[in-house]
């Protein structure tokens, strides 16, 4: 009997006819493309507009970065001269300039493709149909009418034995006819941004940290 | 547009408005109440590499 039941699906089977490739492939190629146009993009506007170039007597070529000036005005207490107590300290206001590489002003790391994210579930099921599941029924009933005919005549205990025996048979089967077998996958890809090239980031800590520190008025220096 | 440079004085980050830096305003440290500003001298330099990045920055989108 149990020779008759269909055999579960393959769930290896069912997922292989999905071109599993393409579906999370192409829009993180496409991503990919894209973000790579974008690195040369950013490159070459970062060479163009914030480095000059100078050739030199030999042919290679010197980057040097544009510099823009910026203004740093804060207030600063002048203390009271010590000849003078009557007077009150006052504050002024002190203007310095400083360089700055225009490279640290502009959001470069804005140019690059947004976040992609990629998402689908799958399911595929498998169970026996419910034509098989009633011919063994039959099956099992013609079984347990054979098994009360056996034991007529004979001790009781023996005949209920017997049925029982079937009835344990019959449900096992039940069971066993009832198994199916499932599968779900749930396929989540997610690129992120990508972030500034370490050598860029590393130049531009580098220019921040050396601003050149402003030089405040000493009393008594001042003019 | 917008970016951040540390403050020269107490290096604290100071959010900058780009666009608005170029139009003159100033931007205030809030660990030292210093003020930045773009020197008029350099509003040229500025204003054309912000044109630029923006045209960069539109072809990005595409
Ligand atoms: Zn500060």
């Amino acid at each position: 009997m149990s020779d008759a039941q269909p055999p579960l699906v393959s769930m290896a089977e069912q997922f292989t006819g999905l071109p599993m490739g393409d579906l999370i492939g192409a829009p993180l190629l496409a991503a990919a493309k894209a973000n790579s146009a974008m690195a040369a993009t950013q490159t070459k506007f970062l060479l163009d507009t914030c480095f000059a170039k100078e050739t030199t007597d030999d042919g290679k070529d010197h980057y040097q970065p544009v510099l823009i000036k910026m203004t740093l005005s804060r207030g600063v207490l002048v203390p009271v001269d010590p000849s003078q107590p009557d007077q009150e300290p006052t504050i002024s206001e002190v203007k310095t300039t400083f360089d700055l590489p225009l490279l640290t002003i502009l959001p470069l790391n804005s140019l690059a493709v947004d976040d992609v994210s990629i998402g689908f579930d799958m399911e595929v099921k498998s169970s026996f149909s419910e034509t098989t599941n009633e011919k063994t029924e039959e099956a099992l009933s013609a079984q347990s009418s054979f098994s009360a005919k056996v034991g007529y005549g004979v001790f009781s205990a023996e005949v209920s034995g017997s049925v029982s025996y079937d009835s344990a048979s019959s449900s096992s089967r039940d069971t066993h006819y009832e198994k199916s077998n499932s599968a779900q996958y749930s396929v989540k890809v997610h690129a992120g941004q990508i972030p500034l090239p370490q050598g860029v980031t590393t130049i531009i800590q580098a220019f921040t940290n050396s601003i050149s520190p402003i030089e405040m008025p000493v009393y008594g220096e001042a003019g | 547009m917008f970016t951040q440079i540390n403050c020269p004085n107490c290096q604290q980050p100071i959010a900058i408005n780009v666009k608005r830096l170029v139009a003159g305003d100033s931007f205030s440290c809030k660990g030292c109440s210093a003020k930045i500003s773009l020197a008029g001298e350099s509003s040229n330099v500025v204003t054309k590499a912000v044109n630029s990045f923006e045209k960069v920055a539109a072809q990005a989108k595409h």
